[in-house]
């Protein structure tokens, strides 16, 4: 899937134009065809839901879920005590990465939590999402979505946005 | 599905497997007895603990209970030194000791568990987390042979 080239600015061109409306519900995926191979098209919009998507997959809703499957892991009473946080991205061979942090010393892991196959562990001292942005970072990860199990506080969620990531769950304070 | 153990040093994981039922109680009972004195942590349940380990009392017992009610105890110790430090009015040492100290007692509680293969997993994992010095308690994995 290539990168969309802009999108939002107007151009004048010469030639056939057509305005395209894709039926469905409000689908906002959808394949053209320009030559031999069909291309799979993703209309971002901030205001659809949605979020970026890698090879078919939406990875806001993705990191979404896994976070979420993460609280379930944690026992309930550690559960308003330990932020995990779960990080997708693009390394640099173009394969798809997903990290998870804990905000517990060195990456600990509650009874009961585990990974999956191919996940990486963010070991560090702090915020979960800023110890899985620190990991991508060091490992030449273009980080994409990041996603918690309680609201990302500020600090993260402006860390979030410096890395060029998005957020994947609420933030603190959000309505 | 990468179990706790797993994701520090599959190795550990590789070596304990091969491992029988016997070495894999003295191996927890090793890891969780460095965690204790790493950690300085005395307290009447621990000993309770180590006394049903040592006589084979294992499974859901009142000692386990109990040493998994004082880990929990130290666990909301940790947390509350954590928001303490990210307020910044405590330190990180406060933080990283009580946390240390819950793993310990964790520790403890794992070794009395029922399958001798998952005592030794989570005693071990428990302890690592514990000393943060996993070349000791390779050194204790190791001696299990």
């Amino acid at each position: 899937v290539a990168a969309a080239d802009g999108g939002t600015t107007p151009r004048d061109h010469d030639g056939w134009m057509w305005d395209l409306t894709v039926p469905g519900n409000n689908d906002h995926d959808f394949y053209v065809q320009p030559g031999a191979t069909a291309i799979l098209v993703h209309n971002e919009n901030p205001n659809s839901g949605c979020g970026p998507v890698f090879d078919g997959v939406d990875l806001r809703q993705a990191a979404g879920a896994r976070s979420q499957e993460r609280y379930g892991a944690i026992s309930a009473g550690a559960r308003d005590h330990v932020t995990m946080a779960v990080g997708t991205g693009i390394d640099e061979q173009g394969a798809l990465r997903t990290v998870i942090g804990t905000s517990e010393e060195g990456g600990y892991l509650r009874p009961g939590v585990m990974l999956n196959d191919g996940e990486d562990l963010a070991t560090g001292f702090g915020h979960a999402e800023r110890d899985v942005l620190d990991f991508m970072n060091g490992n030449s990860i273009d980080a994409w979505v990041v996603g918690a199990t309680r609201p990302i506080c500020p600090e993260c969620a402006a860390a979030i946005e410096d890395s060029g990531a998005e957020p994947a769950t609420p933030l603190r304070g959000a309505g | 599905m990468i179990g706790r153990l797993s994701t520090i040093a599959p190795d550990l994981v590789a070596l304990l497997e091969q491992q029988k039922s016997e070495q894999l109680r003295r191996v927890a009972a090793r890891a969780a007895n460095l965690a204790i004195e790493r950690t300085h942590l005395s307290e009447p349940r621990i000993d309770s603990a180590l006394a049903a380990l040592h006589e084979g009392r294992l499974g859901f017992t009142p000692e386990r209970s109990a040493v998994q009610h004082l880990a929990n105890e130290l666990d909301e110790i940790a947390w509350d030194a954590q928001e303490k430090m990210e307020a910044g009015i405590g330190s990180r040492q406060d933080y990283s000791m009580a946390f240390r100290r819950a793993r310990a007692a964790a520790s403890v509680g794992f070794t009395l568990d029922s399958n001798a293969l998952t005592a030794a997993f989570e005693s071990v994992y428990e302890a690592q987390a514990a000393v943060a010095d996993l070349d000791a308690v390779r050194v204790i994995v190791g001696s299990g042979n």
